[in-house]
């Protein structure tokens, strides 16, 4: 009896591996997206130093993936001199969860042999670190006035501090965009030209009026968009007039929130999205449905490094930019010198070939793709075509870098705060879901959305 | 156990301290102190803003804005204490009465199930993978166009747009259902030593009086399990009311905040307690001393319920004798 159980079970377990390689018709989420792997790694993973931080003249950068390593070994050797390369120490955090926890560890121990002298920075939580005291001004690196000349001045706002000094320079440009499926647009909205999708989309009645027609006449299977929670960024970061909190500290909701909210409440109501939260798993899964057998979206908002890397093979040759109803930018990472940098005048040169210098800005995206933040360098790139390894293109052959060129005007970065980033993506979608689903009226989901703030940031008042 | 030599001979019971003063050492450091230590915080106001912290002395305000007490501030403690307690309440019910169950059907020679050894090991696999893998997996089968959901949804068993995840009651149960799974297989074993220790003529002497089963399970089998099942519930009420890694990683926020959605329905109290530590570790430390205090009044009560009486009043008796004695 016992040997007829343990031969069952060995059978059930050789089953079970089987399975696996098995062909498999319905889409398995596939977690290509990098983010959500991320995410799911609770186990904080170890920092990866390459250099040497013990010795004298060491300079310490601190980054949380290999995209700055990317510009150290293939641009910086043509500007800096082998000696002042080989001083370079690059700290790998692991993962852009980790990244703020272990900073803000180091910089308060600055006898640390890997206290940064360069840290790299992500739009979301800039100004945290801009506001405070552990940055230096570029002026004080060498970095003048019109070295900053041809940046897109959304980007030098949010490296700006409220006394109006620069500490953060951006060597990424990322305005937003719409990415529509041209398959699936030529099948519900009737034209794969993106002047026309253009005007079919450029207000918010209107999308939402698209997303009811496209979920009625597939039946359910093809919607617009996956999800209210992917608008979110083109709300906060593009459509706000007010930040989160006024100059007495009180908490204030933006009339675009609140129009945020009334959309993501017809979206629900009208069942025209799959209601999916931004880099979930079945978020990843709507971009590769075929919409007859498994469901699929059409739109996905975007940005440079979205379209470049970030979308799947059923897209390729297969996508369409269109602006939207709004402006906006989404992500972009700059890097900054600590006050307590230990060589200046490195520091000023490296943030000089980063993020100021046409040249050089144009070898970055030969380098990796990079949407870069300077306007000489980008005309020059949509005349003579991009580096970037990316494989991918739109349809029609639409050029990526020439659409992205003018989107950047119009962007308004002067509110961005550092508690955005917790604001945004953690407590108000929060609120726009109680509302959306009926949960709470407007005013209540406001008001546990201000005493949630409140709750986390003590110092910010509800009003 | 002090031996000890009488007569001029050599006394060993200082060795006996040498041998455990490890323990007692390492816990005063890393628990003690540390417990100390968070008493110590709760009693002061940090406010983190761009990088730069202060910290203020505020006594007993951490308490009272957690509790809602204080002016504009909101019970999330409460709140979150709420949902913790519906989780683990909903968890360890069905867990101890399927734990005894299972227990009193492997020590019962009537059954032939012999020893039983495939049976423990198959009951307690669930809990030899790791917490979060468990959360993460079932998240994955469990979401709404996951495998699961899909094939119920393609038979028209549930609804289009049912999804456990917008769910508040979905999700917990589904969370209270993870902890169960896990958590059954240590209770029966725990269960089924202590039913072990029973002397088994006790119920040959219940058969002679004629007791039905369910009289033996209930007359014989659970007082003598008292200390046992007590010791059970109180792990039980510990790890149930500390839970943090599966609502952790089962339905959150993005970007790894740690909201318990739906509508911060999953949060509980512990999550709450990370979500703070970055902002306000004073905040957070208050938390904590509230929440050791629930756990150690439940535990408590367990204890009081658990209580051999017999034997407590018997104690009670010999010491009022001493007394009387003295005087």
């Amino acid at each position: 009896m016992k040997k007829l159980f343990a031969l069952f079970l060995a059978v059930v377990m050789t089953l079970c591996l089987l399975a696996g390689c098995g062909k498999t018709e319905t889409p398995a989420p596939t977690t290509e997206e990098t983010k959500s792997e991320e995410t799911t790694e609770k186990k904080i993973p170890e920092n990866t130093v390459t250099g040497d931080p013990n010795a004298k003249d060491a300079f310490v950068v601190w980054g949380w993936n290999t995209d700055f390593v990317t510009i150290l070994e293939k641009v910086l050797p043509k500007y800096l001199s082998v000696d002042e390369l080989s001083r370079v120490v690059f700290v790998n955090a692991g993962g852009s969860d980790y990244y703020q926890d272990k900073i803000d560890e180091i910089l308060a121990d600055p006898s640390n042999a890997l206290y940064p002298d360069i840290m790299l920075l992500e739009v979301g939580y800039v100004q945290k670190y801009v506001q405070s005291d552990y940055l230096q001004d570029v002026s004080t690196l060498g970095i003048t006035k019109d070295d900053l000349a041809d940046m897109y001045s959304y980007n030098l706002d949010l490296g700006t501090n409220a006394a109006g000094a620069t500490k953060a320079l951006f060597w990424q440009a990322t305005p937003g965009c719409l990415q529509l499926r041209a398959d699936l647009a030529e099948k519900y909205l009737g034209t794969t030209d993106a002047a026309a999708l253009q005007e079919k989309l450029n207000t918010w009645d209107k999308v939402a009026a698209v997303a009811k027609q496209v979920n009625e006449a597939s039946g359910g299977k093809v919607k617009l968009l996956s999800g209210y929670d992917d608008l979110k960024y083109i709300f906060a970061n593009g459509a706000r007039t007010q930040a989160w909190y006024d100059k007495n500290d009180t908490l204030v909701v933006d009339d675009a929130m609140k129009q945020y909210m009334e959309l993501s409440k017809t979206l629900y109501t009208d069942q025209s999205t799959f209601n999916t939260n931004m880099w979930g798993t079945e978020w990843a899964a709507l971009k590769d449905g075929d919409g007859v057998n498994t469901e699929a979206c059409i739109a996905f908002c975007g940005c440079p490094w979205y379209t470049y890397w970030c979308l799947t093979n059923t897209w390729s040759s297969n996508c369409i930019l269109i602006q939207g109803p709004q402006a906006f930018y989404w992500g972009g990472t700059g890097l900054a010198a600590t006050a307590k940098c230990s060589d200046t005048a490195l520091a000023g040169k490296i943030l000089r070939y980063t993020a100021c210098d046409d040249q050089a800005m144009i070898d970055i995206n030969s380098a990796n793709g990079d949407f870069v933040n300077n306007k000489t360098a980008i005309a020059y790139i949509e005349a003579n075509g991009s580096g970037t390894t990316s494989t991918f293109k739109c349809y029609n052959d639409q050029s990526i870098v020439s659409f992205f060129a003018d989107k950047c005007e119009g962007i308004n970065a002067k509110l961005a705060k550092g508690e955005d980033q917790k604001i945004c993506e953690g407590l108000f979608p929060v609120a726009v879901t109680s509302y959306a689903n009926g949960s709470a009226d407007m005013n209540t989901a406001i008001s546990n959305f201000k005493a949630s703030v409140h709750d986390m940031y003590s110092y910010l008042k509800v009003g | 156990m002090k031996k000890k030599k009488t007569k001029g001979g050599v006394n060993y019971g200082k060795h006996g301290l040498l041998f455990i003063a490890p323990f007692f050492i390492a816990y005063l450091l890393f628990s003690f102190w540390p417990l100390l230590s968070t008493f110590y915080y709760s009693f002061f106001e940090y406010v983190t803003r761009n990088l730069h912290t202060t910290v203020k002395f505020c006594g007993l305000q951490n308490y009272l804005n957690i509790l809602g007490i204080a002016d504009g501030e909101r019970a999330y403690f409460l709140t979150y204490l709420g949902n913790t307690l519906r989780i683990w309440i909903l968890n360890f019910v069905p867990q101890v009465a399927l734990a005894l169950l299972i227990a009193a059907w492997l020590t019962n020679t009537r059954t032939r199930l012999g020893r039983g050894g495939i049976y423990k090991v198959l009951v307690y696999m669930p809990n030899i993978i790791t917490a979060a893998s468990i959360s993460l997996l079932f998240y994955a089968l469990l979401s709404k166009f996951g495998p699961i959901m899909s094939t119920l949804r393609s038979w028209g068993l549930i609804g289009a747009t049912s999804d456990i995840m917008t769910s508040k009651w979905g999700t917990s149960l589904t969370l209270s259902f993870i902890l169960f799974w896990m958590w059954y297989g240590n209770s029966t074993l725990l269960l089924i030593a202590g039913m072990m220790g029973i002397n088994p003529s006790l119920y040959e002497a219940a058969d002679i009086d004629g007791a039905s089963g369910w009289q033996k399970f209930t007359r014989v089998t659970i007082p003598l399990l008292k200390p046992v099942l007590l010791y059970v519930l109180v792990t039980s009420a510990i790890g149930g009311l500390q839970l943090y890694d599966i609502p952790a990683l089962f339905n959150t926020g993005n970007g790894g905040s740690l909201i318990g959605l739906p509508d911060d329905t999953s949060t509980t109290v512990t999550m709450y307690i990370m979500r703070l530590h970055a902002s306000d570790t004073g905040r957070a430390a208050a938390v904590s001393v509230l929440l050791f205090i629930i756990t150690l009044i439940i535990s408590l009560i367990f204890f009081r319920a658990f209580r051999d009486d017999k034997e407590y009043k018997s104690l009670r008796a010999a010491r009022r004798r001493r007394r009387g004695a003295r005087t």
